[in-house]
């Protein structure tokens, strides 16, 4: 599997990444490196091998519905990039 | 020959139930409607560094009764799985969900469509349920142009119900909505208050000539009143039917339903190509319901909407009609018990008819 | 006093209890070698004299106050420094990356928490990898940390601050994490000792998320016994993570004066092959030959899927890390890009111009693997591959009771001999990789020299919860040997 530049423009709109033109060649080449290297696993057979998600083999706890939180808004907001009204200001949404 | 009846419509419905728990799906935050934007969103809801989520037990409970009311089968071993897109309202850039396998698998609800005699029994079933969170708020008020997000709701526990497109009008998908609107309130897992947001349908639409494979389907996003409901499928129907007959094949999209024009529009931010990218999601392990807590949850439910209806048309001969009527909420059901209880069953048809006449009427007014 | 610099932390605790020296001027001497020496290497990121002081005087209270009223920590008053991974409340926590230049944490994470709770004092904030993605501490937008046994090495990554801070003796101890090897490696490349726990047995809560399936976080320090006494004060059952695992607690020291007769050392063949740089190769074999003399047994075992680690490695985590690191969106906090044109375009710019270029590449990858049509040729294949690189483990566990092997194929290597090639520098953690992906505890522990006199580490893996048969196993050779007590010329010097 090899990556062409269109590839690699779909891939870097999803992950919210921009690429210069220039950009998007060196990407392509090292990412295809990197692909040629991982694709050796085509090799094995899995068959019948079921897939291991987690390092430990547990079931998720849950956690009793209490209400255990206070107003943090001022502390975590001194760290926003942009608010107001306490709210978080981004560009205009259009939906 | 009226062009329309040369279709057919086929719906399927989603529905994002939120459930009445206390604190939110993964984090210890209160859920309570109205706080002042961004207080009740701690540091899991917006996603700081490093926050890790734990699932709330009482969530899970909610799915288990709602599996059991609409005789599902309850997964013993469910999976959570991350759904990556981009989103202001979305803080962590993917919302939890569940994918492959989800909590509630199968099941279905019976409804009535239309009314008196001439109503008809509809059987609607369900794809499955699944357990997710919310998202939080866009608010596109005045901030200069610009987009102010409150992170309030985000991590609400939602149970999203699926169900295979098994209704063929607006009608039939407002009975089932209805339906399942009342069953959720009858088994206490979810307020039903729609002007809130706890009760959000989207309707998948598509038409066809009876006989040929589905249509392309456009959803229907965030019908929040079953007036709306009704008005944005028959548009949208008769929109796809004109479609097609000028020769324009229908493209699968998002619309929402404008009520001032009553008509459907497709959603601009969600032209993008859209690749979820949906994997298990590593910060939360298999979720694994046992039979002796499924046993436990189901000693704790109601009698149900269907057998109660049984019930009354058994011990009290009342019609099918009537028991339907009475079991349309649970607050009617239970006025009636009490009602009957204190009257004796000889008077049980009488005790009906005031209950769903004169009662009724007194509190629609 | 003058010697406290390259104590253990039983000296210090010892000399604490004992008031030879205050909390306060621990902390002071070593801040005093951080402002001489830190300039060269670059290890710390975040200093903040005052904060620090003033845990310290607070650890001299609980000391002078608690004695025989409450139990106090052996580690009471001990200073120690994060990695920048780790939130830090009212810390810069940056994370290595630009992205969080300015983020100051709100919050604690559990580690740190739980070693304030036991006393320790904060010394700084480690540099690293840019979200720990890296072999060499080359990412950090910090720039590289110095190795303090030639300078114009790499320390290893990506807790290379951590490693460099302890072999400089800037810091007696520090955390790290460990995704592929990120406590290893750089043990390994600075002459430290380190461990890696179980996956689960230290909370992630509040340590910033590469990949969450198999980042663990760990000490850093000069010894086994070291690493034994801070495990005890990091492990344990932490509500807020759901992979954190429910066990009662245990002391992982209890174990270390355990003699070594007829313990059985898996020698993996895979391990020795082709690949490991003779220095490296002759440095690990003296060490099994001490263990010999220590009355072990050396078996060889088959961990005959090691050799996929790598690759499956390359699609798991950063699958993972694409998704844990969209969070990092530029709208409630981090960099934000000074101008776009709209909503994407703020996203786009900001993690264009947030991250850099070994992030971004993961970001990418981990995206591909996982979108439409190549989830099951990547990201599936990869997770059933991990089980069977797994099932390897529990085989070999069947027949000894540790696996031991070099922690690095080489020792540090110069700056830029790695950097241009990706997958070059992802080899560098061939040894490392496959315990994470199994989620076995794993240490290593300094075992010689090899080329240009740089440290060589021996890398010991235990079975699930088998830490303290492994700080056992290392603390007998420590004792046998001086290896882990050797210091670089340069920490020396500046006394």
């Amino acid at each position: 599997m090899s990556l062409n530049l269109e590839d690699v423009a779909r891939i870097a709109l999803l992950s919210r990444i921009e690429l210069s033109p220039a950009e998007r060649a060196s990407t392509r080449d090292q990412l295809n490196g990197i692909l040629g290297f991982i694709e050796q696993l085509q090799a094995v057979d899995t068959t019948g091998i079921e897939p291991m998600a987690h390092a430990v083999d547990v079931v998720q706890r849950l956690r009793p519905d209490v209400v255990t939180e206070t107003d943090r808004r001022a502390d975590f907001q001194a760290v926003a990039p942009e608010t107001e009204a306490g709210l978080y200001l981004v560009p205009r949404v259009v939906e | 020959m009226n062009r329309e009846t040369q279709w057919e419509v086929v719906i399927g419905l989603e529905t994002h139930a939120q459930l009445q728990t206390k604190s939110k799906i993964f984090s210890g935050s209160s859920i309570a409607f109205g706080a002042e934007p961004n207080m009740q969103a701690n540091a899991v809801d917006i996603a700081l560094p490093g926050v890790l989520p734990v699932l709330n037990r009482e969530a899970v409970v909610c799915a288990i009764k709602f599996g059991l009311a609409v005789g599902a089968t309850i997964a013993p071993r469910s999976v959570f799985a991350r759904k990556n897109y981009f989103y202001p309202d979305l803080p962590k850039g993917y919302q939890i969900s569940q994918f492959e396998i989800p909590v509630v698998q199968g099941g279905g609800l019976s409804t009535r469509v239309g009314t008196g005699d001439t109503a008809t029994e509809k059987f609607v079933h369900l794809t499955r349920a699944h357990l997710e969170e919310d998202a939080g708020k866009s608010l596109h008020e005045d901030f200069h142009g610009r987009t102010g997000i409150d992170l309030n709701r985000a991590g609400t526990p939602l149970l999203e119900i699926v169900t295979e497109p098994d209704m063929r009008s607006s009608a039939e998908a407002v009975a089932y909505a209805r339906a399942l609107h009342s069953l959720v309130q009858w088994i206490g897992i979810c307020d039903g208050n729609m002007q809130e947001g706890s009760f959000r349908c989207d309707a998948n639409v598509s038409v066809r000539r009876p006989g040929e494979p589905l249509g392309t389907r456009r959803e229907i996003k965030n019908l929040n009143s079953f007036r709306f409901m009704q008005q944005a499928i028959d548009f949208e129907v008769q929109w796809q039917i004109n479609e097609i007959n000028e020769g324009r094949p229908i493209r699968q999209a998002t619309v929402l339903f404008d009520p001032d024009t009553g008509e459907t529009r497709a959603m601009r931010s969600k032209e993008d190509a859209h690749d979820y990218r949906y994997f298990p999601d590593p910060d939360l392990l298999p979720l694994e319901i046992r039979p002796e807590w499924i046993a436990e949850v189901g000693a704790g439910l109601p009698e149900l909407p269907q057998a109660m209806q049984q019930r009354l048309q058994s011990e009290y001969g009342l019609s099918a009609y009537d028991a339907a009527i009475l079991t349309g909420s649970r607050a009617m059901a239970d006025f009636f018990s009490v009602a009957v209880g204190q009257t004796g069953a000889a008077s049980a048809k009488l005790v009906a008819n005031w209950v769903m006449g004169e009662l009724a009427a007194r509190l629609n007014r | 006093m003058s010697d406290l610099f390259n104590s253990s932390l039983r000296e210090l605790s010892a000399a604490l209890a004992a008031k030879k020296v205050s909390a306060v001027e621990l902390a002071s001497l070593f801040l005093d070698r951080i402002d001489r020496l830190n300039p060269g290497l670059n290890a710390f990121i975040a200093l903040d004299r005052d904060k620090t002081l003033a845990q310290a005087r607070a650890a001299d209270e609980v000391r002078k106050i608690g004695a025989g009223v409450t139990a106090i920590s052996p580690l009471c008053g001990i200073p120690l420094a994060h990695k920048d991974i780790f939130c830090t409340k009212g810390w810069r926590t940056s994370c290595g990356s630009k992205i969080l230049e300015n983020f100051v944490s709100p919050y604690d994470a559990h580690v740190v928490e739980k070693l304030a709770a036991a006393g320790m004092v904060t010394l700084g904030k480690l540099n690293m990898d840019e979200f720990a993605m890296g072999s060499s501490n080359e990412t950090s937008y910090f720039g590289p940390v110095q190795n303090p046994w030639d300078v114009s090495r790499v320390p290893g990554g990506s807790s290379g601050g951590s490693a460099a801070a302890i072999a400089a003796r800037l810091a007696p101890a520090a955390t790290g994490t460990d995704t592929g090897g990120s406590i290893r490696q750089p043990a390994a490349l600075c002459g430290l000792t380190g461990l890696k726990p179980t996956y689960g047995a230290v909370s992630r809560y509040g340590m910033i998320a590469f990949a969450s399936s198999l980042d663990q976080a760990g000490p850093m320090a000069k010894s086994a016994e070291d690493c034994a006494l801070l495990l005890n004060a990091m492990a344990g059952f932490d509500p807020r993570d759901s992979t954190s695992l429910e066990r009662s607690t245990e002391d992982y020291a209890r174990d270390l004066e355990q003699p070594l007769a007829g313990l059985r050392i898996g020698l993996p063949k895979e391990f020795f092959g082709e690949g490991m740089d003779a220095d490296v190769r002759a440095a690990v074999e003296a060490a099994l030959a001490e263990y010999r003399k220590l009355g072990a047994t050396a078996i060889e075992v088959a961990l005959p899927n090691s050799g996929l680690s790598v690759p499956a490695y390359y699609v798991i985590a950063p699958a993972e890390a694409s998704s844990n690191l969209s969070r990092f969106d530029g709208v409630r906090y981090g960099y934000r890009a000074p101008e776009y044109d709209d909503l994407n375009d703020m996203y786009s710019k900001s993690r264009a111009q947030g991250f850099g270029a070994e992030v971004k590449r993961r970001i990418l990858i981990g995206t591909y693997v996982l979108s439409h049509g190549y989830y099951d040729a990547y990201y599936l294949k990869a997770q059933k591959i991990r089980r069977l690189i797994a099932a390897d483990f529990v085989e070999a566990f069947k027949h000894c009771d540790v696996i031991m092997g070099p922690t690095s194929p080489s020792v540090a290597f110069a700056f830029g001999a790695k950097s241009a090639d990706p997958v070059q520098m992802y080899l560098s953690d061939i040894y490392t990789i496959s315990t994470n992906l199994a989620g076995l505890p794993g240490m290593s522990l300094p075992c010689g020299f090899g080329n240009n006199n740089m440290p060589v580490g021996l890398q010991i893996i235990g079975n699930w919860f088998g830490e303290a048969k492994m700080l056992n196993v290392a603390h007998q050779y420590q004792k046998a040997t001086d290896w882990h007590l050797r210091m670089p010329s340069l920490a020396g010097a500046a006394q």
